[in-house]
């Protein structure tokens, strides 16, 4: 396997009820995985092209030759991941674009036929090499966990009754993971697609406002894939454990966007009218000298908290993570440069004799 | 926007220019709207017009809201200044805000105690001592008083008891920030070009010091304190266990570190590293910083080599139990600084053999275990730069540019200290020494914009790259002198 990289895809959707009304026109063009936007505004340099590993049309339908279907995404994506996690490679999907760009759409997909996303695609596929390949000497287990991150919380969306939010702790060896996340264990595809299903609506019960959740929710769905051999020759048993992640982000429009100042000042010139967000204020003073390292990004939620917010992490941003501090080494290179003096002499001394 | 005087308007006009104050804020004309809050001292709450003769307020409820709104409008202005990036205006309005909630407005005593933590991390950015000594030490007495409250539902008690404790390691984890900054900053103004403490400086600076001591107090009492008048002993008894002055020596550093030191070890209880290894990590490494920094001011080598002995004994275990798959950089950070602390100790066995006679076999074998364990790490740690099939970069990205060629230019100066009376063998080390010393070389030919990265030492590189050969030349002569 060629050594761990990233491929980027990206994918174009119809337009929705709205964009038709307008009369909106697609600036968007593919050619193999070239993607081009065309500003129309501009008359010079007016077209941008850029290269991906995959540029999917799906702007149109099936009646078009050149329209990427949820079967094509699913062939050129998902069918190397499967392949990866059979070989025991970790793999990740993330999908990431603003509110209503079809990032779950692209993942998740709908019921009907020809409508599933990558995820449930991949299921399938994985039960159905999982029933082929099985033997006595070859076992798979599959176990399935589904967790959403909003407002910095972890929910359990296959144990979605549990009180607040799951702790994510780290283990030195293991590394980080969450704490009592439900891992299911699963025997078919139908059972997955039950958990998927029961996952997804306990998501949108999340808040009343269907889109305010998915557009601020990650959804994070891991299979957790494991194969275990067994050698007749040598009576070895051997085991290959590989997590699928797939992940559907939320809307990026949250994400910062440093641009233009007049835009950030727009932005940014809400005024908080409560004083619980005094906090996130005297954090915002630090940040902007930091204390000698580069602070690590934050993951804040913009807009007012359901929930009391988490003041731990607020005092965490203060503290920087500084990259690889080296000690000042000015007495190393005073003695070198005594060193490259003496050495000098040394020669010269020696070339005289 | 005209001054009105009469008792009904001035309550409407507060809350106008609050209004308009925030509506101009919120289009784009920031500067206008701190001008417009500046005002606001109004006795009649807005909404009492409306309100029946009964149901006007008493004067204290009257005068309560008043002084909150006079709380939120400061509020406001801290965030107005904030968006004008006039970052110390907006720094100390919050800190008049806080003020202002513990006397007026009641508050939560942990949300409280978390603010003015966090502020103090602020002044810390400014070197305010004083200040930042004072946010945290009222941050602890406030946060004592929230242990005092009995929980009200039991199903939340073990989550709020397990936060409440969080918390507290959070404010722990302050005040090392604070002890570890006043150190490293009293180190900055008396260290000389070479990192050695500066006795010059140091007279310097204590006789300046006796001079402002006079001015301190009155710089005091300007300050804005917190407190009612029952939590400002408290506040004060706080501040009064350590100093906000630069430390100028020896025992008032020792001071200072004990009660880091002490702090390190509440934080600790709950940042264990099992569930919060981040977090274990980053208060070990300030431990050891705070070693690092005390060594600085103590005079004896031998005492100093145990400081940093004391640093390796409490990285090292950490490193060794550390996932590098899922902690990478804290892995190399660690890597790096076990490499640099060997480093030093080694020097400091030099230093102190140096001023022996002769150096004895004892202390050969120490310094040159030490030389060894030093290359160890800055080897491990360019392992780690290294792809999975176990080739190291061609060229090397941005942020770890500086610290590999550092490693391999510590490196080479490492073979050339290593003591040996084995001729081949030291004829070995010039060799591998040449060798990472030509790395550099090579290198920023290939990748010119690596030059400003590593410019002392591509110099001192290129020196050594160009004597070492001949030197060499000269000591295989001298071995097989009839070849």
């Amino acid at each position: 396997m060629a050594g761990a990289s990233v491929k980027v895809a990206v994918r174009v959707r119809p337009f929705n009820a709205r964009e038709t009304s307008r009369q909106a026109k697609c600036v968007i063009q593919m050619q193999g995985n070239t993607t081009c936007i065309t500003n129309p505004k501009l008359a010079k340099d007016a077209t941008k092209h850029f290269t991906f590993d995959y540029s999917y049309w799906s702007h149109t339908s099936v009646k078009d030759p050149h329209f990427a279907s949820q079967r094509r995404v699913y062939q050129d994506i998902g069918e190397e991941m499967l392949l990866h996690a059979f070989e025991g490679y970790n793999v990740c999907v993330l999908a990431y674009g603003q509110t209503g760009a079809g990032k779950s759409y692209t993942m998740m997909g709908r019921q009907e036929a020809g409508q599933q996303g990558i995820i449930p695609q991949l299921c399938e596929d994985l039960f159905t090499r999982v029933s082929r390949e099985g033997s006595p000497d070859l076992t798979f287990s599959v176990e399935v966990s589904y967790m959403e991150i909003y407002c910095e919380r972890v929910r359990d969306l296959l144990n979605p009754k549990s009180r607040g939010g799951l702790r994510v702790r780290e283990h030195p060896l293991m590394g980080p993971y969450v704490q009592d996340l439900s891992r299911l264990a699963v025997t078919s595809f139908e059972d997955i697609a039950d958990l998927m299903d029961s996952g997804n609506k306990a998501r949108t019960v999340a808040a009343t406002n269907m889109n305010e959740t998915s557009s601020r929710s990650h959804a994070v769905f891991t299979i957790v894939f494991s194969q275990r051999r067994h050698d007749r020759l040598t009576d070895l048993h051997t085991e290959k454990v590989s997590r699928i992640s797939l992940v559907d982000l939320a809307g990026s429009e949250r994400a910062d966007a440093s641009g233009a100042k007049g835009m950030r000042l727009k932005e940014g010139a809400n005024i908080n009218k409560s004083l619980t967000t005094l906090g996130k204020v005297i954090s915002a003073l630090a940040e902007a000298v930091s204390l000698g390292g580069v602070s690590p990004p934050t993951f804040g939620t913009s807009g007012p908290d359901p929930s009391p917010p988490s003041y731990a992490d607020r005092t965490k941003q203060i503290r920087c993570h500084a990259v690889i501090n080296e000690d000042p080494n000015a007495r190393l290179i005073r003695e070198l440069r005594q060193e490259v003096t003496r050495l000098r002499e040394l020669l010269c001394a020696q070339g005289l004799a | 926007l005209q001054r009105c005087d009469t008792e009904i308007g001035v309550g409407v006009l507060c809350e106008i220019f609050l209004d308009l104050g925030l509506k101009m804020v919120n289009h784009l004309q920031p500067e206008e709207g701190a001008l417009c809050y500046k005002d606001g001292n109004p006795p009649l709450d807005p909404s009492e017009h409306f309100m029946a003769e009964e149901e006007k307020l008493t004067d204290q409820e009257r005068s309560k809201r008043f002084e909150k709104a006079y709380t939120h409008t400061l509020y406001y202005l801290a965030q107005v200044y904030q968006h004008l990036e006039m970052i110390e205006k907006a720094a100390q309005y919050c800190h008049t805000t806080l003020k202002r909630q513990l006397e007026y407005c009641g508050y939560y005593p942990v949300e409280w105690a978390l603010n003015a933590a966090t502020l103090s991390q602020y002044y810390l950015t400014k070197e305010c001592f004083m200040e930042s000594r004072h946010c945290l030490a009222a941050a602890s007495v406030i946060f004592s008083q929230a242990g005092q409250v009995p929980s009200a539902e039991d199903n939340e008690t073990e989550q709020d008891q397990q936060d409440l404790r969080q918390r507290k390691a959070e404010i722990a984890r302050c005040w090392i920030k604070y002890c570890l900054n006043l150190l490293q900053s009293a180190r900055k103004l008396l260290e000389d070009n070479i990192g050695e403490l500066d006795l010059d400086r140091q007279l310097e600076l204590k006789a300046q010091r006796k001079k402002e001591e006079d001015e301190k107090e009155k710089g005091r009492k300007k300050a804005v304190l917190f407190g009612t008048s029952d939590i400002c002993d408290s506040v004060l008894a706080m501040e009064e266990k350590v100093s906000s002055v630069y430390p100028l020596d020896f025992q008032e550093a020792r001071e200072i570190f004990l009660v880091g030191q002490n702090y390190v070890q509440e934080a600790k209880e709950f940042f264990q590293v099992d569930g919060y290894v981040t977090d274990h990590i980053e208060i070990v490494q300030d431990h050891s910083a705070l070693f690092k920094v005390l060594a600085f001011f103590e005079e004896d080598y031998e005492r100093r080599c145990k400081m940093h002995k004391r640093r390796i004994d409490m990285l090292e275990p950490i490193y060794a139990d550390l996932n590098p798959q899922y902690y990478l950089l804290i892995s190399r950070q660690l890597q790096f600084e076990l490499a640099d602390t060997y480093y030093e100790m080694m020097d400091l066995k030099v230093a102190i053999g140096n001023r022996l006679e002769e150096l004895d076999s004892h202390t050969i074998k120490k310094i040159n275990s030490l030389a060894q364990l030093a290359i160890k790490y800055y080897e491990l740690f360019l392992d780690s730069l290294r792809n999975p099939d176990k080739v190291f970069p061609e060229e090397l990205e941005e942020d770890v540019l500086r610290p590999a060629m550092v490693a391999k230019f510590h490196i080479a100066r490492l073979y050339g200290k290593l003591i040996t009376s084995d001729s081949k063998k030291q004829l070995e080390n010039m060799q591998t020494s040449l060798e990472y010393y030509t790395f550099l070389v090579d290198y920023c030919e290939k990748y010119p914009d690596a030059v400003r990265a590593v410019e002392t030492e591509l110099e001192l590189s290129k020196e050594m790259v160009g004597l070492l050969p001949t030197r060499m030349e000269r000591l295989r002569a001298k071995l097989c002198p009839f070849i």
